[in-house]
């Protein structure tokens, strides 16, 4: 039973740490994508936790270019299609 | 994949959050991709959204009336928490008359409800996708 989080502020990442199992996705959203370039932010993840980030909420504060390849940028659409891969979404 | 229903709920306010934006993309993304959205359901802060008496600048969006359009377009119910409307100062008529108040401010395509149609919805709807 995957969860897809859904991740909207960084102050939330500890918490979400807590709860995110290997087989999770992790999607960063609004003011959470600065977390794609913070050098420590993957070292923090299980290896096998997908994560995702909205490629328009990148784009608002111009990090597109310095989001790492590990990170996989996603459209509204495939955002959409996201909640309904996972089992369920937890925001937090 | 196949047509699926969301519920959309709504916990930011606007101008304190992005919730209301978030939102509205999230829910414009799932109609054009063919889903349904079962209702949207305001709480907490997110029920300023529902106040008719916001006016911000016309350079900037009227998250209000986003809502309303898109709702009027695709037959959406804007559900609004009544308890949290209510200690936010926006209110119906029929609360308006039952609490003596002299104005009323509900925005026209919402409805003041109960904390029970979000449960409803949350357990017949596929997903229920939360923006705080």
């Amino acid at each position: 039973m995957a969860t897809l989080h859904q991740l909207n502020a960084q102050h939330q990442l500890a918490n979400c740490l807590k709860l995110l199992a290997a087989t999770d996705q992790l999607l960063l959203i609004e003011s959470a994508v600065v977390l794609a370039i913070d050098a420590n932010f993957l070292q923090q993840l299980p290896s096998s936790v997908k994560v995702l980030a909205l490629s328009d909420d990148l784009q608002a504060r111009g990090l597109l270019h310095a989001c790492p390849a590990a990170i996989s940028l996603i459209s509204d659409a495939q955002w959409v299609a996201a909640t309904l891969e996972a089992d369920r979404v937890c925001s937090w | 994949m196949t047509d699926k229903s969301f519920v959309i709920h709504v916990c930011g306010g606007p101008y304190v959050s992005l919730a209301p934006l978030s939102a509205l993309r999230f829910t414009k993304a799932a109609l054009a991709a063919g889903h349904t959205i079962q209702r949207v359901f305001f709480y907490q802060e997110g029920v300023a959204l529902a106040n008719a008496l916001s006016c911000p600048p016309q350079d900037e969006i009227n998250l209000t009336k986003a809502w309303q359009a898109i709702a009027a377009e695709h037959q959406l119910e804007l559900s609004v928490c009544v308890a949290a409307a209510l200690k936010r100062g926006i209110v119906d008529a029929k609360e308006a008359a039952r609490f003596g108040l002299a104005h009323h401010n509900l925005a026209e395509g919402f409805v003041l409800t109960g904390l029970g149609q979000l449960v409803d919805g949350m357990a017949n709807a596929d997903r229920t996708v939360t923006f705080s």
